[in-house]
């Protein structure tokens, strides 16, 4: 901040055309000493900066349609590290002012490169009266006394959203001398001839690079072409007028041109230090390219693992070739891997629309953007890595296409991790801008200046976030999901279960209301959670009812009176029901073709179970039997089978209930609950197959349960015609312990051990193991917390809030009038805090003395308010405790402040001059020594 | 020595016999320098300074003989005694350092100082320098009387004019060249010109003074205290030195206060204790 000059870019502008153009300019002040302030430096967003607005206008819509209150953290965040931007850059320029070095005269040559030596002087700050000097190029072709073209010096930094620009007429006037002494002076009567008017004088083959742009009068030229005065004001021109060659690509010579376009014709493309530049830029290619990768990271959580390692792939190839100096990628890529990610879109979703196929396709774009960045160009007038030019327009939309991709993940998951993952990443493109913005080779000040973008920007967002109104949709939004619960599918193979049972990623979260009676307490192993219900069988695999995809979410299957409310939150969304015993019932499930379709076994399957059920049938004892007595029945013959539960019952055959109950006994959820319902509708009882989730995983909160992927089950359902469906879990009798105590059973400590054995008996491990569960169990807590919270702010919270705050009441109105308010506030404070710095004595060094000069008056001896150094140490008494080391000290704080750094006369003596910082340092051991 | 470092002119003002003559004579005898002495009286005439061309009968063309102000330094003794026109006939020598006399303009030799004493104004027979000759005088010293072990020393030593006839060279002009240009590169930090940009700001402010420094006083003044840390053995200066030699820089430029109730020198010290650091 405070080495804001580094900041600023001079340049030559190009010679204004236009009459308004030079009638402001030729208002503007001329003066040899330009400086900034309030007045005539101007404010507007760049290209960029337009287009961030947009971005953000439509993060904002986005936010709002979708009710993502973590959108707002990530666009208010946006704009916080905005308008501290604007900040940053305003003191960049304020405080400087711009000299012409007077000590050298403006002298040059027409046509050759005149140096115009630009002091930039910041005041104030740390270090007080820092200056640095730019030498600008320049060629003036005219000759004789010219005026410089206007100098304006801007700054994008630190964004390069906001372009921060001043323009400084110069006073003094550059001497042009012609350019060729020599061949001036070798024949002035020559010269003569040529120009003056007999146009025989044209046949001279050379001409004086000066004058090439006008020749001698010939006939027929255009009065309009004649140049009368221009010619005869020039000191060596010897003829009176010369007609202007109209030839465009020399017509500019009477005009100024701007430094760079000159050197870079005249210079070759590639200088021996742009070496280095390409260097820097490749690194700064290379920082956004590691950040998109961590962006793009994440969604393998959350998508298809398809299009996150599609990005990461692409981003991956993008970093190899800028590491390998390759360029840049062919163009022609682009177009089939644009087509292959719709294809793959289109092949999982049907469909472009809805959420996760937007957010695959902007993960799939980030990775293909990525790859199509081309290398970055070196203009070959630019020596230094002047961010302005080289962060080009295919960075920017990648910086775009991040943000929306940051956005993007809310719409996937809004837990905390996500949270945290987004905000880093989003500071990490902060870092990325300010990289490109600064002319700082130090990483360390850019740091600085990210977090002071971050921490000065967090405040707005705050308020922002709290005291935004948050309204209803703008317009509703189609908000089908395609699979209906993460881990369970339409469908169900044998083997499907027993794959997400190993996963312990939470599903959902349930929360038993507040009606529910206090001292009917849910046990885990009456949680049902009712998912898909599947009674279509082909003999391999089940369906739902006529192979429908209809979307269909979990819901707690509970029948006991009195019915629960219950709140489920899923993805961060939270779902308020209550149970109801008509749950069965209402999803199809009563028609006549339904029923038939629960009946329905594909023919000649599982033969021997045919053949035993057809023994129960013809049973006498069994006739007449209500469906709930059958199920009785097969459930008896699960339990007293010798049936046992297995997560690796390896694979079945064909005919999968016929080995599952006479051949090998061994199963899990999946194949006792298959196995009932083809049992059940070969005793003429319509059944089927419910997958979903039970047991659930009790929290430190008695009415919260965390339902994991691991909770996945399968049972089944019978039809009572009275009754209606009713439940049966052959899984329950087969292995209680499955079904009373899933997590005991199903607890990842249990199980590995199981699996693998060793680490969690063995004494070293498992007390660590033991810490990392609880940590586990910890940050669920913690992040469900952040969700509940995160969920739970809304208008109405909002409104109870302000309620709280006094507001009878409060109304969206007052929230408004409260934010302004709040703003205001806010920015009083920052302006307070900037005046106040203004006038305080901000200067170490000074405060440095001050204390000195506090302790030595302490110590009994007299100086003046206005003490310096030296006084102090001629002051100081030789009883002074270690009297050489202050002396010393002083000394070393007079010549801190006073002597050169740069260009000494003499050699520096062996103790440097030190930094402020360190002389604070020694402070208290040299000067305060105790005696 | 301060004073001829920084490549300005001196004038010492006493009361008589206090040895102004003796230390000015001294310090050119001390530089090696060519030196020559005018005593400035009431009827010094400014041709008397400059020089006369005088028509050279062997030759048969007018000569100039110059002046006793081509000279490397030139002590004018007792200069409020001569009369106003000549006095600013040194005003063109002291400044341009050239003579322009009979319509030619003669170049002054290199190095040239003026060393000039003067009795203070209340004396009887004595022409008020005027202002513009005052600002042109780099500092004003006063010798004061010597304290008593000196003046004993002064009662039981030699004649001391008879001291200065053996003091030895101690420099030459090459020497005092490079030493001015040393002065030259002496570093004056920002903070310092901040420092001297409030002193003379407050000098001119009203509050001390009725009339404040001129830019070329307070160009003196820095190049002054750049001499006075170069003597210290310092290469850059601070503001220590600019108080050191403030006194001798400002006082004669100042014009006091109609209601002033201190000396001139009295008020620059509170005005130089009230100037902060910063």
């Amino acid at each position: 901040m405070t080495q804001s000059a580094m900041e600023i870019d001079l340049r030559f502008a190009p010679a204004a055309t236009g009459r308004w153009r030079n009638w402001w300019q030729s208002r503007l002040r001329t003066s040899d000493s330009h400086r900034l302030t309030l007045h005539n430096v101007y404010v507007l967003p760049t290209r960029a900066g337009w287009m961030m607005l947009v971005t953000v206008a439509v993060l904002m819509l986005a936010t709002i349609n979708y009710q993502l209150n973590l959108g707002y953290v990530l666009i208010f965040l946006l704009m916080g590290a905005g308008v501290v931007g604007l900040y940053l850059a305003h003191r960049a320029m304020t405080r400087v002012t711009l000299e012409l070095d007077s000590s050298q005269a403006l002298k040059g040559i027409a046509g050759e490169d005149v140096e115009v030596a630009i002091a930039v002087i910041t005041d104030g700050g740390e270090f007080p009266g820092e200056t640095k000097t730019e030498n600008l190029v320049l060629q003036i072709d005219a000759i004789g006394s010219q005026p410089l073209p206007l100098l304006t010096c801007e700054t994008r930094y630190p964004l390069g959203l906001l372009r921060l620009w001043s323009v400084w007429r110069i006073q003094s006037e550059a001497q042009i001398e012609p350019p060729n002494p020599a061949s001036q002076s070798e024949s002035p009567s020559k010269s003569t001839a040529r120009m003056v008017m007999p146009s025989s004088a044209i046949s001279t083959p050379q001409l004086d690079p000066i004058k090439d742009d006008f020749r001698a009068y010939r006939v027929g030229d255009a009065p309009r072409d004649l140049l009368w005065k221009s010619v005869a004001k020039r000191p060596d021109s010897p003829s009176s007028w010369g007609v202007r060659e109209r030839d465009p690509s020399v017509s500019n010579s009477d005009a100024l041109r701007a430094a760079h376009n000159a050197s870079a014709q005249s210079h070759p493309p590639v200088t021996p230090d742009q070496h280095g530049l390409q260097g820097i830029l490749l690194k700064r290619d290379q920082l956004l390219l590691c950040i998109l990768l961590a962006i793009a990271m994440p969604f393998f959580l959350h998508l298809n693992f398809v299009y996150p390692l599609m990005a990461t792939v692409l981003i991956a190839a993008r970093f190899w070739i800028t590491t390998s100096f390759r360029g840049q990628a062919p163009k022609w890529l682009q177009l089939p891997l644009i087509a292959g990610l719709g294809a793959m879109i289109w092949l999982q979703f049907r469909t472009f629309n809805g959420i996760e196929p937007s957010v695959s396709a902007c993960v799939g774009l980030l990775g293909i953007k990525a790859l199509e960045l081309p290398k970055p160009k070196l203009q070959a007038e630019q020596s230094s890595p002047n961010s302005t030019a080289h962060f080009s327009r295919d960075r920017w939309v990648l910086v775009f296409l991040a943000l929306f991709t940051l956005a993007a993940h809310f719409l996937v998951s809004q837990s905390l991790l996500s949270s945290v993952f987004v905000v880093l990443g989003l500071i990490g493109l902060i870092y990325v801008l300010v990289d490109a913005h600064s002319h700082r080779a130090i990483s360390k000040t850019k740091l600085r200046t990210t977090a002071l973008l971050v921490l000065l920007g967090a405040p707005i967002m705050l308020v922002l976030f709290f005291l935004f109104p948050r309204f209803a949709p703008l317009w509703t939004l189609e908000t089908t999901k395609t699979s209906a619960v993460s881990g369970l599918s339409n469908t169900m193979r044998v083997g499907d279960i027993s794959q997400i049972t190993l996963d312990n990623r939470i599903i959902l979260r349930l929360e038993l209301g507040k009606t529910h009676d206090e001292n009917l307490s849910l046990a885990s192993k009456d949680i049902y959670l009712r998912g898909p219900v599947l009674p279509e069988f082909d003999g391999r695999t089940w369906h739902t009812y006529q192979r429908s995809s209809s979307a269909s979410s979990v819901e707690l299957d509970y029948l006991a009176e009195p019915p629960i409310s219950y709140t489920k939150i899923e993805d961060g969304k939270r779902t308020a029901s209550i149970t109801s015993p008509y749950l069965r019932n209402t999803r199809l499930g009563t028609s006549t073709p339904y029923l038939e379709a629960a009946l329905r076994l594909p023919a000649g399957s599982n033969p021997r179970t045919r053949q035993y059920v057809q023994g129960l049938r013809d049973d006498a004892r069994f006739k007449d039997l209500s469906p709930n007595q059958l199920s009785e029945l097969v459930l008896t013959l699960f339990r007293t089978g010798g049936y046992r539960y297995s997560l690796e019952p390896g694979v079945y055959g064909e005919h999968s209930t016929d080995e599952l109950l006479f051949d090998r006994k061994l199963g899990f959820c999946e194949h006792y609950a298959a196995s009932f319902v083809i049992t059940m509708r070969m005793l003429g009882v319509p059944a089927r197959v419910v997958t979903g989730y039970q047991g659930a995983e009790a929290t430190s909160e008695a009415n919260l349960f965390v339902v994991r992927n691991r909770h996945a089950h399968a049972w089944a359902e019978y039809w009572d015609a009275e009754q209606g469906w009713q439940r049966a879990d052959p899984t329950a009798v087969v292995a209680p312990a499955r079904i009373q105590n899933s997590d005991a059973f199903n607890q990842a400590p249990e199980q590995i051990a199981k699996r693998n054995g060793s680490a969690w008996t063995s004494p070293l491990l498992s007390p660590v193991l033991m810490q990392l569960w609880k940590a586990r169990q910890q940050w669920d807590a913690g992040s469900y917390a952040w969700e509940r919270w995160m969920q739970n702010y809304n208008q109405g919270a909002q409104m109870a809030w302000l309620k709280n705050l006094g507001f009878d009441n409060p109304s969206w109105k007052d929230l408004v009038q409260l934010l302004d308010a709040a703003l205001i506030a806010l920015f009083a404070i920052g302006a307070a805090v900037y005046v106040f710095k203004g006038k305080r004595k901000t200067d170490p060094w000074l405060l440095l003395l001050q204390a000195a000069r506090d302790k030595a008056l302490r110590a009994g001896l007299a100086l003046a308010p206005n003490a310096s150094p030296r006084d102090i140490a001629q002051a100081l008494p030789p009883s002074w405790p270690n009297r050489l080391a202050a002396l010393a000290w002083l000394h070393q704080l007079e010549r801190q402040r006073y002597q050169s750094t740069r260009n000494p006369i003499a050699p520096k003596s062996n103790n440097n001059t030190p930094h402020v910082a360190t002389l604070k340092r020694r402070f208290k051991s040299d000067f305060c020594a105790a005696p | 020595v301060t004073c001829l470092l920084a490549g300005g002119h001196l004038l010492i003002e006493d009361v008589p016999g206090v040895g102004k003559t003796t230390l000015a004579h001294a310090l050119a005898k001390s530089l090696g320098l060519r030196f020559n002495r005018v005593q400035f009286t009431a009827d010094l005439m400014p041709s008397d300074l400059t020089g006369v061309s005088i028509y050279d009968r062997a030759k048969e063309q007018w000569v100039y003989h110059a002046g006793p102000l081509f000279t490397q330094v030139l002590l004018a003794d007792e200069i409020n005694r001569a009369s106003p026109k000549t006095q600013s006939a040194l005003l063109e020598a002291m400044e341009e350092k050239q003579v322009s006399a009979e319509g030619q303009t003669r170049s002054l030799p290199a190095p040239f100082f003026v060393l000039a004493t003067q009795n203070p104004r209340e004396q009887s027979g004595t022409n008020l320098l005027p202002e513009s000759q005052l600002d042109r005088f780099l500092m004003r010293l006063s010798l004061g009387y010597p304290d008593a072990a000196s003046e004993r020393q002064l009662l039981a030593g030699l004649d001391v004019r008879k001291q200065i006839e053996t003091l030895p060279a101690a420099m030459n002009a090459l020497q005092l060249a490079q030493a001015q240009s040393a002065v030259d590169a002496v570093y004056a930090s920002p903070a310092l010109l901040d420092y001297v940009q409030r002193l003379i700001t407050a000098s001119r402010s009203g509050q001390w003074f009725a009339q404040g420094i001129s830019p070329r006083a307070s160009l003196g003044l820095l190049r002054s205290a750049k001499a006075f840390s170069y003597v210290g053995g310092r290469d850059y200066a601070s503001p220590d030195d600019i108080r050191a030699v403030a006194q001798s820089v400002m006082t004669h430029r100042l014009q006091d206060l109609p209601t002033a109730t201190r000396t001139t020198s009295a008020q620059l010290d509170a005005m130089l204790a009230s100037i902060p650091l910063g």
